[in-house]
């Protein structure tokens, strides 16, 4: 499904996406929360991921280095930032579902449509810039 | 980085888009965006007016002149220099025209709306 029919299809309810619109963007505009979104959208509806494999993942995004020969105080730096800054305002928006006590992490409602947009969004700023 | 990796942002496209969500948090620049979405060129002045008027919900010609004053100074000292300095409108002197990331802000807003009829258009 892409983003045009995502919308068509969640828009007949009034809204697109559960959160308000002025938190929708301060959420996107971090990398991070990012790559969580996309990451935590691409699950089964009822399968969960842990806070560890997030944090790893994103540590082999960001050293571009997808067999893992990162150092644990890297994996551990992000682990944290999850904890203290990322999880609780994308639980909060509703986008994931993330149980403290158990550390597990689902999809939340209307996630999918802001993983698309990222693809979207991101294809095109990197056309523009290749063009500018 | 793997095939298999849904996340595909490039390092310099990333921090330009984190610059245009940060951007689009606002309010009146997600007024100026769409604005200019519809206008090949517009000026400060107009651009002010009618953002008062929407934000007052009166007509253009009804707005207060102290209200238009301050928002006048407000794009031009705030938010009209950002969204030049991340390509999202181009400003010179009065007059602002669309940028080279107008259209991604423009796809970013859509989300937040049902503009269906955009993409369909495409």
């Amino acid at each position: 499904m892409n983003l045009l029919q995502r919308l068509r299809g969640d828009s007949s309810t009034g809204r697109p996406i559960p959160v308000p619109v002025d938190d929708v963007f301060q959420l996107l505009r971090n990398r991070r929360r990012r790559i969580i979104i996309c990451r935590v959208s691409e699950l089964e509806p009822e399968e969960s991921t842990s806070i560890g494999a997030i944090a790893e993942w994103i540590v082999s995004i960001e050293t571009g280095d997808p067999l893992g020969q990162y150092s644990a105080d890297e994996r551990k730096a992000v682990y944290v930032t999850l904890m203290q800054t990322h999880l609780e305002p994308l639980s909060d928006s509703g986008l994931i579902e993330w149980d403290p006590n158990s550390g597990e992490i689902r999809r939340g409602e209307g996630i999918d449509v802001l993983a698309d947009l990222i693809e979207d969004v991101s294809e095109r700023a990197a056309a523009s810039e290749a063009g500018a | 980085m793997n095939s298999s990796n849904p996340f595909t942002e490039p390092h310099k496209t990333s921090e330009a888009l984190s610059d245009l969500f940060g951007l689009m948090s606002v309010e009146r620049r997600r007024k100026v965006v769409w604005m200019m979405w519809s206008k090949s060129s517009s000026t400060t002045r107009e651009l002010a007016k009618e953002i008062a008027a929407q934000e007052q919900d009166v007509a253009p010609d009804k707005v207060a002149h102290d209200d238009y004053h301050i928002l006048y100074n407000n794009l031009s000292d705030h938010h009209l220099p950002a969204l030049h300095d991340s390509g999202v409108i181009e400003y010179q002197g009065h007059t602002v025209r669309p940028g080279p990331h107008l259209q991604t802000c423009v796809v970013m807003l859509g989300v937040t709306r049902p503009i269906v009829w955009i993409f369909e258009t495409d």
